[in-house]
């Protein structure tokens, strides 16, 4: 499925209103939408590979905001969310409390609201303000330069970090279809744990998005119990996962690394500085089963490798202070992998 | 009907759109198959929901508050988390009982009463014409 259609997809979910007024965008504004952010009662902002934009009418798009650009109103955005739902509130609970709703073809509408609480802990979200619609991309070869680069003498486990919107999702689907597909030597088994439905998109069994052949998806399965589930009944060689957030992910992650399957997991993290201070990724570098972490560039293009670096020696610049990593990949140039200094300390 | 959505809540968690494509299997209630077509068009599903009931010929032999009560209930389908979900079935399940009481005291009342008049009027007729 190409972008554009992939955006009308996206797009069915909305109040017929909102529809009307983006279905006539032109098919370049469409290919490269990533999100739409609707908010109460003010104007309707898309954005893309082209930056930030208002809607001005049924297929026009301004780059300041006008009186005359098109807004949403309460009951629009109350119709948009039960639509998004499919008028089942119920079954999307988990998600709402969650803060998104995945939507058909894996679509993501991000929900913030006013959070009705219960000891600190939120039992439900009540008024809804706005929704972010983020647009699921399929790029076939988005993960190119991961495979090429460290795929080629067996499968590694790796660690896909960046900032939100970088295209770590797409990059693991991607590594999926390549992993399982045969672009390797072996048609590698693969099992992605796709507890939100992001990776696969999987409707009535059937994956929507392409991942390759060899490749089996336990769908909405908590990443814990679809590691454990994998690794008894399907014996992958490597395991894809999204969105480490939760140490319970990690434990879960922690179980199934003594079995000898590989890894390919993502992380929410910005920069070298980030990766160093969150302890979800500091504790799976410690557990030694990773063998590098990508970083992506955060910017208008998702899905740019900004540094790869090699987690043993990134490791003990994380937990011991010494200098010893460097970058095989930075900026399109490629560096073999060398310590820079293996006693130096601060 | 209210009960088997009850039900789909209570042990399954069923989204309503599926819910609802196995309840139109029911002939008695084809207005759900007009509302899913409504609801496709573009139409709100609260919308959709009243206008089939309103429009069904299978429910022209219910009252108009039966009418309404089936209405009020399309409104709140599927908007709130599954607690609410229940509990809202359970009102609308004992407004329905209401009625249905209500109905059957009705027809005690006025059933005899119905009846009385019938065999009056036959005896009368029967004293006219002999």
């Amino acid at each position: 499925m190409d972008n554009e259609k992939r955006f009308e997809q996206a797009i069915s979910c909305l109040s017929p209103k909102i529809r009307a007024l983006l279905v006539n965008l032109p098919e370049e504004i469409k290919r490269q939408t990533q999100e739409i952010r609707l908010r109460n009662e003010k104007p309707i902002v898309i954005m893309g590979n082209y930056g930030c934009r208002f809607l001005s009418g049924a297929g026009r798009v301004s780059y300041i905001c006008t009186q005359s650009s098109a807004k949403i109103s309460s009951s629009e955005l109350a119709d948009t969310f039960n639509r998004i739902c499919g008028y089942s509130v119920h079954s999307n609970q988990d998600g709402i409390l969650n803060g998104y709703i995945t939507i058909e073809g894996g679509h993501r509408a991000g929900v913030c609201g006013t959070g009705v609480c219960e000891r600190n802990k939120i039992t439900a979200v009540r008024d809804i303000a706005s929704i972010n619609l983020r647009i699921a991309g399929e790029h076939f070869g988005a993960a190119d330069e991961i495979v090429c680069r460290l795929f080629q003498n067996g499968l590694k486990s790796v660690i896909v970090a960046g900032a939100p919107s970088t295209g770590k999702t797409t990059i693991l689907r991607d590594m999926a279809r390549q992993i399982s597909g045969g672009t390797l030597e072996s048609y590698y088994k693969t099992v992605i744990i796709d507890e939100r439905k992001e990776i696969a998109a999987t409707k009535g069994g059937v994956p929507q998005n392409d991942i390759g052949i060899n490749c089996d998806v336990l769908d909405m399965y908590p990443k814990g119990q679809g590691i454990l589930t994998s690794l008894r009944s399907m014996s992958p060689e490597i395991i894809i996962c999204d969105e480490i957030g939760a140490m319970d992910d990690v434990t879960a992650i922690e179980a199934g690394i003594n079995s000898g399957v590989k890894f390919a997991v993502s992380v929410h993290a910005s920069s070298y500085e980030e990766i160093k201070r969150r302890p979800q990724i500091k504790r799976l570098m410690d557990s030694g089963a990773f063998d590098y972490v990508v970083l992506l560039k955060s910017g208008l293009t998702p899905g740019v490798i900004s540094k790869i670096y090699e987690v043993g020696e990134m490791k003990n610049e994380v937990c011991s202070n010494n200098i010893y990593y460097d970058f095989l990949y930075s900026g399109g140039k490629i560096f073999k992998p060398k310590i820079i200094s293996k006693d130096k300390t601060p | 009907m209210i009960n088997t959505i009850k039900t789909q809540f209570e042990y399954c968690n069923t989204p309503i759109g599926e819910m609802l494509e196995k309840l139109k299997r029911n002939k008695e209630l084809n207005f759900i198959d007009e509302c899913i077509k409504r609801y496709e068009d573009g139409e709100q599903f609260s919308q959709a929901w009243s206008d089939s009931v309103h429009k069904s010929p299978s429910l022209n032999a219910l009252q108009k508050g039966d009418k309404e009560i089936l209405k009020a209930f399309g409104n709140v389908l599927g908007t709130t988390d599954l607690n609410g979900q229940l509990n809202i079935c359970s009102f609308y399940i004992s407004q329905i009982k209401e009625k249905q009481n209500d109905a059957k005291e009705r027809f005690k009342t006025y059933g005899r009463l119905y009846s009385a008049m019938g065999i009056l009027s036959g005896a009368a007729v029967a004293i006219i014409l002999f």
